[in-house]
Order: structure tokens, then sequence, then C-alpha cells
């Protein structure tokens, strides 16, 4: 069927949104929650006209004579305040936090130039005693969790776009209580146990689920001229390194030399086959490599860079640390602040 | 005694049956712990999360242990201008207990509306609300 | 014609709790005139013609609704009775139970029946036990006496009638929330279309409507559709239960014609207002409802039916609390926001979040430190409560608090 997009004759399938109909057109529309698999309509951001009328565009199916507007006044009003409220959590937090320049909640804003200061934030950490108080003071109840071995959460930077409850292949979380009490989290708010497969953490446009690590511990031994850094590249996660980086964090293109500039000494990438027998390729160093080079193993740190966030749990005397490709970004744009002189260390 | 298991046996494990096996259980044991959502998850073959995503969404559901005096007052409109925002601040202010804000029960005509551990009291005022209280405290 | 009663007709002159009070007022004859001597599809058409509309608030043609689960070639369908009433302010239905509830069980067996239904629902309000029994002890003596079940009186109809008790949340009164919620999810609206007509309970067409709506049918079937539409508004014919509340001499639950005025209503119904009070607005349609200010009070009540829909005069659920200036504004308007912030189901952002910074911006206007930066913020968040959330309750949350700083001029 054919409709119109901006005064445009487009061909369309039955049945198809109309969010991917323009995207297949390279029209932009701007996005919180939905995705290629789950278009719930919930952050109501990707609104459009729709013979003059506000719809969203990630779940109404194209229909025959549908005229479509993507940008107007109107629109560019919706998508502001809606961002807006949800930009009450986040204002003035985004240079002391671990997702700065990778969250899609920053870069719309910043797209759509969310500076006033309209609302205060309304989430925080509640214990006991303060209770009663904090909600006079009208805060909603934040949930943080570190005590699982993978996953760092908290719900403070949450934009509830349910995208970890679709994706979670365990259904580990869920959409908790009601109105503004709304918590994504996991049941009880249980410490989260799962098999940390990482899609999660993968899939969330803000700080709210994060890989767990200890950075500080991770910068301090790159930067350790005594520790002899390893590098193990899983198989394919170059590409997901360049993807995350190419965001407006580095124009490097040579992933070498982004991780020697790290501190990295040495790159060992791994290729399909070594698959089954990553364990005693990564083992091999602090062992047989330690020996032939000469190196005391107490001296060499090793890194496995991979989306496997769940091997975080089996780090070991040959294993240091488990870096996915977001956190391997997060050191580059670290790295490239102190380059400019934005950070001092 | 009752138990959890008893309740579930009442219930055909089809999803409709979900949510009355929740209210029933939250009203036997006044709320439903986790450990029981753990078992109604299992009878219902549903994951925890899905249990717990409905449980609290509803108000007659709790997933968590209630206050010896749960004191609930409507606050909706009908209420409100027949002062139940003042019987709210009495509560807090006198008795040092925050009253929960509930929705209209349909109860218009005889509002103010409070209800203390389960039990409705009709057309409450100051003077009312004193003698109803002393009981529980 | 304004003494005309449907509903309220044989209110307190029956038992509620015997059928035999009801069988002898004439009761369950509109079904047995549909068992011998009409088909399906001439009930349809007959509620079709009555022109009744919706009563739980949204005005929608009933005789359309049905005709289009009829219509549909599926063979499971479901009649779901919406008796989930929680509009604050709002106890019509309620009442309905606690009076006649076989006239609602008769409608409800009538309209199941006319779409081809093999089950029907009641969706009942959790808090409302007593009714509960009511209605469980109404579905008995009707089973026994063969008016539903199988073989309805002899004939080759069958039908099973179902409670469902709901489990307190405001939203499940709208029909695919409350679907949702009988199927054990979370009672938040589903993307529209396919309408429940079409894929509604378990996948399949599904009726919902609201109790009061389904009480008119049995009159509907022994006097005919015509004659309905004869009565009241000529957009939205029949009688409608008015709940009055607030400042009126006698509050309470009466049955007038679709038309009537709100003047009209507090005068010659409820007494007038109370003496010693001011009368300063009256709000219609429940938590939802527009504010009406003296001068507005000959509006006419009805429903939005057909293009031309005149907002002004919609009466929602019925509900009119009349204000009087005594009242305080602060109250109402935490009132207002609050259950709004607790009543959305909260999957969308301009729900969820702008409810919530209403209710924090009507604290903050009681506590006498808002500022004009508030006052600006509220203007945005009416906007997109009212232009981009996902189901209506957004648009509704909005409303009297619009009102209020439009007709009331709170700021001021």
């Amino acid at each position: 069927m054919e409709i119109k997009i901006n005064n445009k004759i487009y061909e369309a399938k039955e049945g198809e949104g109309i969010f991917k109909v323009c995207k297949n057109n390279g029209i932009k529309i701007p996005t919180l929650c939905s995705s290629k698999e789950f278009q719930e309509g919930l952050c109501r951001i990707c609104v459009v006209e729709i013979n003059g009328k506000l719809m969203t565009s990630c779940n109404t199916k194209v229909a025959e004579g549908m005229e479509i507007i993507t940008e107007s006044e109107n629109i560019d009003k919706a998508r502001r305040i809606n961002l807006e409220l949800l930009w009450a959590d986040h204002a003035g937090k985004c240079a002391t936090c671990k997702k700065n320049r990778m969250c899609k909640l920053q870069s719309l804003a910043e797209e759509y130039k969310i500076e006033n200061f309209h609302f205060i934030p309304r989430k925080g950490e509640i214990t006991g005693q303060e209770e009663l108080d904090l909600i006079r003071d009208n805060w909603t109840r934040v949930v943080v969790e570190n005590e699982n071995p993978c996953i760092s959460r908290n719900s403070e930077f949450c934009v509830e776009c349910r995208k970890c409850i679709n994706v979670c292949p365990e259904k580990a979380f869920g959409f908790n209580h009601r109105g503004s009490d709304i918590v994504v989290g996991t049941p009880y708010e249980k410490v989260l146990d799962c098999s940390f497969c990482g899609e999660c953490v993968r899939v969330c446009p803000t700080a709210s689920l994060m890989d767990q690590n200890n950075y500080g511990e991770i910068v301090e031994t790159l930067d350790d001229l005594k520790k002899f850094s390893v590098a193990v590249l899983d198989f394919g996660i170059e590409e997901k390194i360049l993807e995350q980086i190419k965001i407006g964090i580095s124009p490097e293109k040579d992933l070498n030399k982004l991780l020697i500039n790290l501190g990295f000494e040495k790159i060992i990438s791994l290729s399909e086959k070594d698959k089954d027998n990553e364990d005693e390729i990564i083992k091999q160093i602090k062992t047989d490599y330690a020996k032939q080079e000469k190196i005391n193993p107490a001296d060499i740190a090793v890194f496995f860079i991979s989306s496997k966030i769940y091997k975080k749990k089996n780090k070991n005397e040959f294993l240091d640390y488990v870096l996915s490709e977001r956190e391997v970004a997060r050191l580059v744009r670290d790295k490239e602040k102190i380059k400019t002189g934005k950070i001092r260390l | 005694m009752q138990t959890i298991q008893k309740i579930l046996l009442e219930f055909e494990p089809k999803v409709e049956n979900l949510l009355p096996a929740l209210k029933k259980t939250s009203a036997t044991f006044g709320y439903v712990s986790e450990e029981d959502a753990q078992k109604i998850a299992g009878y219902f073959s549903i994951p925890q999360s899905k249990v717990f995503e409905t449980a609290s969404f509803y108000d007659l559901v709790k997933t968590k242990k209630q206050p010896q005096i749960l004191i609930q007052v409507c606050s909706s409109a009908n209420c409100a201008v027949n002062n139940s925002f003042e019987i709210i601040r009495e509560i807090e202010n006198s008795f040092k207990i925050k009253a929960e804000e509930i929705s209209c029960l349909g109860k218009c005509g005889e509002g103010p509306i409070m209800i203390v551990n389960g039990k409705i009291y009709e057309k409450v005022n100051l003077s009312k609300l004193r003698d109803i209280l002393e009981e529980y405290l | 014609m304004k003494d005309i009663k449907i509903i309220t007709e044989h209110w307190g002159k029956i038992d509620p709790l015997k059928i035999e009070d009801y069988l002898g007022v004439g009761g369950y004859e509109a079904l047995g005139k549909f068992i011998s001597k009409m088909k399906p599809e001439e009930v349809v058409e007959e509620i079709k013609k009555s022109g009744l509309c919706g009563r739980g608030g949204a005005g929608f043609s009933t005789g359309n609704k049905l005709e289009s689960v009829a219509n549909n070639p599926k063979a499971e369908k479901y009649f779901i009775c919406n008796l989930e009433e929680s509009e604050p302010g709002t106890y019509k239905d309620r009442l309905i139970v606690d009076n006649n509830p076989h006239l609602l069980l008769e409608g409800i067996i009538i309209s199941a029946l006319s779409i081809g239904a093999k089950r029907a629902y009641i969706y009942i309000n959790g808090n409302f036990e007593k009714q509960k029994e009511i209605l469980e002890r109404a579905i008995e003596q009707a089973k026994e006496k063969k008016y539903w079940g199988e073989n309805i009186l002899g004939s080759e109809y069958n039908l099973e009638i179902e409670i469902f008790s709901g489990a307190g949340a405001y939203i499940c009164g709208e029909e695919t929330a409350l679907i949702n919620s009988i199927k054990g999810n979370r009672g938040e609206p589903k993307y529209r279309p396919p309408y429940p007509t079409q894929a509604g309970l378990f996948g399949c067409p599904t009726a919902v409507n609201n109790a009061e709506t389904i009480s008119n049918i049995p009159w509907i079937i022994l006097q005919g559709g015509k004659e309905y539409a004869k009565i009241g508004a000529k957009n939205s014919p029949g009688t409608k239960l008015f709940i009055l509340s607030g400042a009126v001499k006698n509050p309470g639950v009466y049955e007038a014609p679709t038309g009537i005025t709100v003047k009209e209503l507090i005068e010659e119904y409820a007494g007038g207002i109370q003496k010693g009070k001011e009368f300063w607005f009256a709000q219609i349609g429940g938590a939802c409802g527009k504010l009406f200010l003296e001068k507005e009070l000959d509006a006419k009540l009805n429903f939005s039916v057909g293009t031309g829909r005149d907002l002004s005069v919609q009466m929602g659920s019925g509900s009119i609390l009349v204000v009087d200036k005594s009242v305080n504004i602060h109250d109402l308007l935490i009132s207002w926001t609050d259950f709004f912030r607790r009543e959305s189901c909260g999957k969308c952002v301009p729900c969820r979040e702008g409810t919530f910074r209403l209710w924090e911006i009507a604290k903050r206007f009681r506590d006498n430190k808002i500022s004009d930066r508030d006052k600006e913020a509220v203007k945005d968040i009416l906007w997109t409560l009212n232009n981009t959330t996902f189901c209506p309750l957004g648009k509704f949350s909005a409303t009297a608090f619009q009102d209020a700083v439009e007709k009331l001029k709170i700021w001021k």
C-alpha cells in the first residue's frame, strides 16, 4: 500500500509499524522504549502526527490513506515534555555517571535541548526509619543492588522502558507496583540470580543496568607500569567495541591502537574455533607464556574482553578481569577525557 | 490450619485463577510472602517475576507484611469534601501513625470512610476518631 | 416522562434475595419472550433501535458493540458485565445489585445469548463483598429455574455464568485492562486495535458492558427499542442513574431521563443545596469529571454520541459532586491528583510521571510554596496528558485540574 510521510509517497507493507517504515526509508524518529522485537508505546517519544492526531509511531500500523508528519511544533513539544519528565532524575548527574556519553536519554535530552529544570528529582534510596519523612518529601524508592557478581543495578536512572523485562530469557525482571510507585526489578527486590547472559545490560538505555566491576582497580592495574596487562579478545568482540565507541567517544577505528593506548601490553584475539577452549588459552598466559617470556605470573593481569559477562563470576588465579564491550568503551571514554584535559588524574 | 498448599488446591492452575489465588493468600496470611509467591509460581507454572508483577499491582493483594494497625482513609473527592484530609492529618499528628490513603469504595453517602484492620467506619469525624482508634491502641 | 423508572422501579419494594419477588413484578418475562419469540439478531436489532449507549461513561452504542461481536464468525465468544465501578463518587451499579440483582442477571443472560456467547463473566469490584454474595445467591436461584445453564427454559441455548472478583484497581474499569486482569495480568490497558469485540478475553470476541447499561435490556425487550428511544435526550436516549453527593440536602442515587439539567437534578431530586452552604461548583462524572460553575448548570446531561460531541454536557458515570464555598480547594486538588498518581497503571511516561508531578505541585500549592515555574510546568503536563498518553486515563487525570486553573482561577 502507499502512505504519505512528510508529503512524500512511500510504499509500505500491510501490518508494518510506522516507525519501521520510516526507519527503512531513512526518516529518523527518536524512541527510548521500542526495539526491533518489542513496540509497546510506553515512552511516548516516538509520537508523530497521523492525519493530524498525535500517535506513537512504534505500535501504530500503517493503513491505507494515512498521512504522516514526523516533525512539527506539536510533535516537538510532546517529545520535549515527555523527555523532560524523565530527565528530572538525571539532570546534573551526567558528569559523574558511568554511562556518560553512552546514554540514550542523555543524547535525546541534548538533541531536544532539555535544559529547563522544571522538576526536582523524585527517586531516592530509602531505608527504614527515614522512609516516612522521605515519602512525605515526594521521594520514590530506589533499588540499588550490587550483590550479584555480574550486573550492577540502580533504579534511580530507570526510565521504565521495559526493555530488560522483555529481553530477559529467564524472566528475571518485572514491572512492579503501580502508578508513580513503579519499580522495574526482581520480585521482592531479591538479589539478581540468573545466568547473567547480559542481554538486559546491553539493551538498557541508561545507567540503570550496568556491568559490575571494580573500575578504579581496573584503571590502576592498566596504568601500573609493573603490571603486564594482557587482553584476550573474544571472537566477534571487535565490532561490538567499535560500535560502542563510534557514538562520539573516539574517532579511532584501530582497535589495537585503542587497547595499547589503554595500557594493554599484549593482545590475543580468539578465533571462532577457540570457542570451546577459551579457558585453556587464558590459563596458558600465566603458565606457558609467562614461563616462555620469563615474566612472574603475579605481575600479569589477564583481561578477558567478551560480551559473556557471566564469566565475571568465574574469575580465578588465571583470569583477573572480564570486560564487556561497554566497559572497554568506558575506559576509552575516560582516556579521551584525560587527553583533552577534561579529567585530571 | 490453612496453608498455602491447601489454598492452591482450591484453584485449578489456570491463568484466570491467579488473581483469585493471590487474593485468598493475601487475605489469609495478611500478605503474599516471597516463599508463598514461589509456591504460587510453581503451581501455575509461571515465573515468580510474573506473580509479583500481578500481585503488586492490586490494592487488595499485599506483598509486604502489614502493620499491626492498618488505618486506611478514603481520600477521594467525595470524602475529601467531607474533611477526610483533616482526619488523615489528625491520625498522623496525634497518633503518629501514617494512614494509607485509599480510593473510593462507593460509600460516598456515608463519608468520610475509614478502615481499620479491615473494619469499615462511616461518617468519621474528629471526636469519633479518638473513640475508634482507642479500641486498637 | 420524568417519572419513568426503568432500573429503580422496584427498588425497596422487592426482596433482592428472593427470585419470587422479582418474578412477581414481571421478572424474567423478557427472557421468556426472547427464548420463545425472538432470534438473537432481533434482540441486537431491538437494542440498536433503542439507541442505548454505554452507562459506564464512554457512551458507546451498545447495539453496535453487541452486533460487532454477534457478527464475528469465531465460535467462541464472551460476554462480560463490568461491575468494577471504582469511579470516585459513583455507586449506582452497587445499588443495582443491592436492590434488584435479578434485573441485572436477566439483562446479562439476554445480552450474552444475543451475541452467541457460551460464557458470561461478571467482573465485580473486589470491595463489593456483600454484593458478590447477593449475586451468587441470585445466580443460584436463577439456575434452579433454568434461566441459565444447559437448555435454558427448555431451549437449545446454553450459558455459563461466572463471577470474577477484582482486586482493587481503578483502571480495571477500562475494558482492555479488565480483560488483562481476568487473565492474571497486571490491569494495564492494551493497545487497540484489535478491539475486545474483535479479540478480547483469551483472544476471542468479547462484549464488555456496564452493569447499568445491561439492566436496561429487559425493558427494551419487553417494550421495544422504539419506545426506549422516545425517553430522554435524542442522541443518547433512556434513563440514567445519577449519583448526587456533597452539599446537597438529600445525597443519593436518582433515576432520571437523559437530557435533564444539572440544576434540575440538584433542585428537584436532591432537595437543593444544604442550608447555610453556598454553591461553588459541581463536578460531573467522578474524579475525571469537568467542573461546572453556577451559570453552567442549565447544561443538559448527555453522552457524547456520534459527531458534534459537546464535552460540556458529558455526564460520564453520572456522578455529581456538589462543592460549596466552604470546601478547601487544596484538599480537592490533592485528592484528584493523588488519586490518579496512585491509580495510573504506570506504564506510559506522561501518565506515570505527569500525574506524580501534578500531585507534587498541588502539595506545594497547599503549602504556599508554588512558583511561576510550577505554573508553567502545569501547563506542559496538562498538555501532554491530554495529547500523548497511552489510554484515556491520562486525559481524564488532567480534566479537573485544568478546570480548576481555567474556571476556578486557583492561581489568582
